[in-house]
C-alpha cells in the first residue's frame, strides 16, 4: 500500500469508559460492524488515509480506551493532537456529565488550536436515551465544539465525524488559523517514505 | 442446530470452564509462592511489632466493610458481601418505601444516583468517591467529607527519614501481594463485563488499579504541600530515585505510577524545583520519560518489557487498554459462531500476567546495613503523632505501614 499523503494529523479519541471509544474507531478503520466481516483486529493502533477537499490525509488515530480510570495516563496522549472526538453515551448521562472534565483536560493539554467534535454515541439505542440532542447541541455550542449524534454499531455519522473534524483542520490551515510547522500542532506535510509514515509527531517532551 | 448450540453462549461458558480449571492450577501455584515468600525476611524486625499480615485476596462470597455517609457526614459502617446490590444495601440500612437513594460522590462534588441493580460497586469506587444516602430531596445539599478533601499538610519529614531505597521496597512488597491476589479471570470479567458473569468479582483487580491512582496522586501531594523550596528540591530528586529502584525492581506499575506523578502539571510547572535537579537526575528523568510515551502503539515500553524475565509487574493501565480495543472491537460470534481469534487475542494478553507471576518474587530483605548506617547518621528524630510504637521512622514495619497508608490530595 502506498503511504503518500498531503498531510497527517494525530486524532484522539477520548470519552468516559463504555461509551463505544473503540467501537468508532474499529467502525471507521475497519468498518467492523458489518455482518460478513469475520476478520479480527489487535491492538496496533488505527490510522487511514482519507480524502478531504482534495487532498489526502492520514489520520492517525490514538484511542485511549480501557484507561479511563487512569486519568494521567490518558493525559499523556495530547500532545501534539490536532483533532479529538470527544465521546459520551446517549443513554449513560453520567458519560454526559463527565464531558466538562474531559473537554477541561483537552483545553489545557493539547494544542491550543486542537479541533473537538462531540459524539453522542449509542445513537441506535433511541429508546434508552438519557441525553437529548437539544441538550447536548446547546452544550456544543456553548463550548465551541462540532456535535453529532454516532452509532458505532450501524456506522451512522462516524465517517462524517471524523472527516467533519479532517475538514475543520485543514480550513484552519488555509486560512492562516493553524500552522502546521509549528510543533506540537499534531499535523506533518507530505512525508512519502514508508519509515517516517508512522512516526510520531513528537517523541519525549522536554523539561522546561 | 449445531449452529444453534454454538449461537448460544455455551461456548463461552466452557471457555470459562477451562479458566475455572486453570484457576485451581494457578492457585496452587500462588499458594506456594505465598509460603515462600514471607518468611525469614522480617524476622529482623519480629519483636518489634506483630508479624506482618498477608494481604488476602478478595473472594466472591466475603463480606467487606462498606463506609455510608448520611447527609450530616456521620458514617454508618456494616459488613456486606462484596458484591451486594444496591437494593441489598439500602435495605439493610434504611427501612423500605422510603424514597432514598444510594449516591456517590466525589470531591469536587459531582454526584451520581447509583442504579438498584448494580451490584459490587463498593470496590470499584474512585478514589476521591465516597457512597452517600439520602432522599431524593436532600441530594443537592450533599456535600463532600472534609477527608475527600485530602491532607492539608505533607509528610515530608517523615520521608526524609526514609531512603529510597526502602520505600521502594516497600512499595513493590506491598504491589506483589496486591498482584498475586488478582485472580486473571477477574480481568475477562472486568473487560467483557462483570455482569454478563453472574456472581463474578473484580474486587482484586479495582483494588490493584485504585493502588496505581494512590500512588501517583501521593507524589503530587507531598510535593505540592511542601512549602520550602530547598526541601521540595530534594523530594523530588528522592521520587527520581525511587522511580528507578522501582524500575530495576521490575515494578513497571508504580514505576508509571510515580513517573506519571511527576509528570503531573501540578508537578512539572514547579519550575524552580526542577531548576535545582542535578543534571544527571534530570537525564535519567527524561529517559524514563521515553518509557511512557504512547507512540507507535507504546512502543518504547513494549520494547523494554520484552526484554525482561519474570517476575514483573506490567503497566496495568496499558494491560486493561489492549484488552478493551480487542474486546470492542471485535464481536463475540462471527456469523453465529464464537470468535475463537478474538478469544485467542485476549487470552494472549491475559498470559502476560500469567508469565509475569510464573516466577515467585523474593521480597528484599530490609537493608541492615543502610538502616543502621542511616541511624548513626540521621538525627535521631521520633515523630510520635506517627508512630505509636515510638519507633524509628525507619523501621521497616513503620515505613510498611506509611506505604500502605498513602495520603493523597484531593484530585480529579
Amino acid at each position: 500500500m502506498s503511504e503518500t499523503y498531503d498531510f497527517l494529523f494525530k486524532f484522539l479519541v477520548i470519552g468516559s469508559a463504555g461509551t463505544g471509544k473503540s467501537c468508532l474507531l474499529h467502525q471507521f478503520i475497519e468498518n467492523k460492524f458489518k455482518q460478513d466481516s469475520n476478520h479480527t483486529i489487535g491492538v496496533e493502533f488505527g490510522s487511514r488515509v482519507v480524502n478531504v477537499g482534495g487532498k489526502t490525509v492520514k489520520l492517525q488515530i490514538w484511542d485511549t480506551a480501557g484507561q479511563e480510570r487512569f486519568r494521567s495516563v490518558t493525559r499523556s496522549y495530547y500532545r501534539g493532537a490536532a483533532g479529538a472526538l470527544l465521546v459520551y453515551d446517549i443513554t449513560s448521562r453520567e458519560t454526559y456529565n463527565a464531558l466538562t472534565n474531559w473537554l477541561t483536560d483537552a483545553r489545557t493539554l493539547a494544542s491550543p488550536n486542537i479541533v473537538i467534535i462531540l459524539c453522542g454515541n449509542k445513537k441506535d439505542l433511541d429508546a434508552d436515551r438519557e441525553v437529548t440532542f437539544l441538550e447536548a447541541s446547546r452544550f456544543a455550542q456553548e463550548n465551541e465544539l462540532m456535535f453529532l449524534e454516532t452509532s458505532a454499531l450501524t456506522g451512522e455519522n462516524v465517517e462524517e465525524g471524523f472527516l467533519k473534524c479532517a475538514r475543520t483542520i485543514l480550513n484552519k490551515i488555509d486560512s492562516g488559523e493553524l500552522d502546521p510547522e509549528r510543533m506540537g500542532s499534531g499535523i506533518q506535510e507530505r512525508s512519502p517514505t514508508l519509515t517516517s509514515a508512522h512516526r510520531p509527531t513528537q517523541t519525549g517532551r522536554p523539561l522546561q | 442446530r449445531l449452529k444453534k448450540e454454538v449461537a448460544s453462549d455455551f461456548r463461552l461458558s466452557s471457555l470459562l470452564k477451562e479458566q475455572l480449571r486453570e484457576r485451581r492450577r494457578t492457585k496452587m501455584l500462588e499458594n506456594g509462592y505465598q509460603s515462600l515468600s514471607r518468611s525469614q525476611q522480617f524476622d529482623w524486625f519480629s519483636n518489634c511489632e506483630e508479624p506482618a499480615v498477608r494481604l488476602q485476596p478478595i473472594r466472591a462470597q466475603d463480606k467487606v466493610l462498606y463506609e455510608i455517609y448520611k447527609p450530616d457526614s456521620k458514617p454508618l459502617t456494616l459488613m456486606l458481601p462484596v458484591n451486594t446490590s444496591v437494593q441489598d444495601v439500602m435495605s439493610a440500612i434504611v427501612k423500605p418505601g422510603g424514597d432514598h437513594i444510594l449516591v456517590k460522590m466525589n470531591s469536587t462534588g459531582e454526584r451520581a444516583q447509583l442504579k438498584l441493580d448494580a451490584t459490587a460497586f463498593y470496590t470499584a469506587l474512585g478514589l476521591n468517591e465516597r457512597l452517600f444516602i439520602c432522599t431524593s430531596s436532600q441530594v443537592e445539599q450533599l456535600m463532600p467529607l472534609k477527608e475527600q478533601q485530602g491532607p492539608e499538610q505533607g509528610t515530608t519529614d517523615i520521608l526524609e527519614q526514609m531512603g529510597s531505597k526502602d520505600i521502594a521496597n516497600e512499595l513493590t512488597n506491598y504491589d506483589w501481594e496486591l498482584f498475586t491476589a488478582m485472580h486473571e479471570v477477574e480481568l475477562i470479567h472486568y473487560i467483557f463485563g462483570r455482569h454478563k458473569f453472574p456472581g463474578a468479582i473484580t474486587a482484586n483487580l479495582e483494588r490493584f488499579v485504585r493502588r496505581f491512582n494512590e500512588v501517583q496522586y501521593w507524589v503530587v501531594t507531598e510535593l505540592c504541600l511542601c512549602e520550602d523550596l530547598v526541601k521540595r528540591a530534594i523530594l523530588l530528586k528522592k521520587f527520581i530515585k525511587i522511580a528507578a529502584v522501582l524500575k530495576e525492581q521490575k515494578n513497571l506499575n508504580s514505576f508509571f505510577a510515580v513517573m506519571f506523578g511527576l509528570s503531573n502539571s501540578a508537578v512539572q510547572r514547579l519550575y524552580k524545583t526542577w531548576e535545582r535537579i542535578p543534571s544527571k537526575t534530570k537525564r535519567i528523568y527524561c529517559a524514563y520519560e521515553r518509557l511512557m510515551d504512547p507512540s507507535r502503539n507504546h512502543r518504547a515500553y513494549r520494547l523494554a518489557v520484552a526484554k525482561l524475565s519474570p517476575p514483573y509487574i506490567p503497566f496495568m493501565p496499558l494491560l486493561l487498554k489492549d484488552m478493551t480495543f480487542i474486546h470492542e472491537g471485535n464481536p463475540n460470534y462471527v456469523e453465529k459462531l464464537v470468535n475463537f481469534e478474538k478469544m485467542r487475542m485476549i487470552a494472549k494478553t491475559v498470559k502476560i500476567v500469567r508469565g509475569c507471576r510464573s516466577q515467585p518474587y523474593v521480597p528484599s530483605s530490609p537493608q541492615r546495613g543502610l538502616a543502621d548506617r542511616m541511624f548513626l547518621e540521621g538525627p535521631a528524630a521520633r515523630i510520635s503523632t506517627y508512630s505509636d510504637h515510638g519507633l524509628p521512622l525507619r523501621s521497616p514495619s513503620n515505613i510498611r505501614h506509611y506505604i500502605q497508608n498513602l495520603k493523597k490530595c484531593r484530585m480529579a
